[in-house]
């Protein structure tokens, strides 16, 4: 279920939605804006700290995301891209 | 400064690197760029991978190992860091047709990259160092590349200056308080540029060093490094010499782009970035060994590193091999290029066996020197503290 629920952030619920800037060949993403998740293997720290932090270039979720949505994206990221 | 062989042999894995990138821009599921000889992507082909380390297609640091006693780092060498995938190499086909939008000035227009280089020609040495470089040695795990000390190279620029710019343009127009550029990458549909676009403003205070860039290292600027036009801006981070840059505008606020108002932002751990907070801009004092990193045999040794004071000038850079708690003034190498260059230096020493920390210790003209600890930031910016930064050697 947190799988399911974690891609559904990845390509929809997240605003601009990780899918247009990252590939992710679980969620069926190819965006190329930034780095490859399946060639970056995060660790769902790694994501969940992304997420938040907004490094580069990269927004920041934290205001628009729920605690539940990046624990549940940084699992989903963190499983599908084995890391 | 570079044999002919080597701009030759560029010239032909740049061709064949733009023939891969249209190969890619096809597909949508090749989202990993093409890698060539030695794990470098196509776009940076022509780099020596020898003494790189590639974090992402995108990141690429060099190794300490790489440092040299000589002054200029080669652009072989330089570090990479793109916050947008950069364009089609084919904007370098007619480097001199390239096209920048001038604005914020009281006769605004378009201007091509030929015509820049008949208002004016100035070249400057300056270190080129990434926010984060670094931010590997913080204990936080601020997100982002895991620099250490080769997040940063010293470099020639040759370029117009940004004021024979403005001057050629009718001088810049009333109430501007920044320089703000936007580089030329390409921005995917469905999103707002705002939120990914590579714009950054610095104070106009800039204009009297900024330079409209063409060459890197006597060479024309290569796309890795934001050919064919770069905005270089000594002294400052280099987030802000961007890269591609389409747009030139003096601003009387700064850019509302993501990576302006809350990117690279300088906040306390676990804090959301905010206009409020400092930006990236003029970097601190700094220094690291670059030589010897690991073991030496006992007996003399020349204690060698790089050393630099910002957007300041550098007084002097002493070494401690003993953990910080005697210091020695090192000798600067070669001649000064300026007070945006870094300095190799030496120091010679008689090491005995056993372990020594072996530190660098930079004061700029201000007398600002490097502290022993950095105190952490929520991204992992700016880290200058010497005693993250020394390294242990095993002397036999």
């Amino acid at each position: 279920k947190d799988a399911a629920s974690g891609r559904e952030v990845f390509t929809e619920a997240a605003a601009p939605a990780c899918s247009i800037c990252h590939a992710l060949a679980a969620a069926g993403a190819s965006g190329e804006i930034g780095p490859s998740l399946d060639a970056l293997k995060p660790s769902a720290d790694q994501v969940r700290r992304a997420v938040t932090e907004g490094p580069g270039n990269m927004p920041s979720y934290a205001d628009s995301l729920s605690d539940a949505q990046i624990e549940a994206v940084a699992k989903f990221v963190a499983e599908s891209a084995g890391g | 400064m570079t044999p002919s062989g080597i701009a030759r042999r560029r010239f032909f894995v740049g061709a064949a690197g733009a023939g891969a990138a249209l190969g890619l821009g096809g597909g949508g599921a090749a989202a990993q760029p093409a890698r060539g000889a030695g794990g470098l992507p196509d776009y940076v082909a022509w780099k020596d991978a020898e003494d790189l380390i590639v974090h992402t297609p995108r990141t690429i640091e060099m190794k300490r190992s790489a440092f040299g006693s000589s002054g200029i780092t080669p652009d072989t060498d330089l570090f990479v860091r793109n916050n947008l995938p950069p364009p089609d190499a084919r904007i370098l086909e007619d480097r001199d047709g390239w096209e920048v939008s001038v604005e914020g000035v009281r006769n605004p227009r378009r201007v091509a990259l030929r015509e820049l280089k008949a208002m004016g020609v100035e070249s400057v040495a300056a270190v080129l160092q990434c926010s984060g470089n670094g931010r590997a040695f913080f204990d936080h795990k601020a997100s982002g590349t895991q620099w250490r000390v080769g997040a940063a190279g010293n470099v020639m620029w040759s370029g117009v200056p940004l004021r024979a710019v403005a001057e050629a343009m009718g001088g810049v127009a009333d109430g501007m308080r920044f320089i703000t550029a936007r580089g030329g990458e390409d921005i995917p549909q469905g999103i707002d540029p705002r939120t990914v676009m590579v714009e950054r403003s610095v104070p106009i205070a800039a204009m009297d060093r900024a330079l409209l860039a063409w060459e890197l290292n006597d060479d024309p600027v290569p796309l890795a490094h934001g050919g064919p036009l770069r905005l270089v801006l000594p002294g400052f981070f280099g987030v802000n010499n961007v890269k591609y840059v389409k747009r030139l505008a003096f601003t009387a606020e700064e850019s509302d782009a993501a990576i302006q108002r809350t990117g690279y932002r300088v906040r306390p751990v676990g804090q959301r970035g905010a206009p409020s907070q400092p930006s990236m801009w003029e970097m601190t004092v700094k220094s690291w060994v670059t030589q010897p990193l690991r073991e030496t045999a006992d007996g003399p040794v020349q204690i060698l590193g790089v050393a630099f004071g910002g957007a300041r000038p550098l007084r002097r850079v002493e070494v401690s091999t003993d953990g910080g708690s005697n210091w020695q003034e090192a000798r600067l190498l070669g001649p000064d290029l300026g007070r945006y260059a870094w300095r190799p230096f030496a120091l010679a020493a008689e090491l005995s066996p056993g372990t020594h920390l072996v530190a660098s210790r930079a004061t700029d003209e201000e007398g600002n020197s490097q502290p022993e600890k950095m105190e952490p930031n929520e991204r992992g910016y700016g880290h200058n503290g010497w005693r993250d930064h020394a390294v242990e050697i095993t002397v036999r």
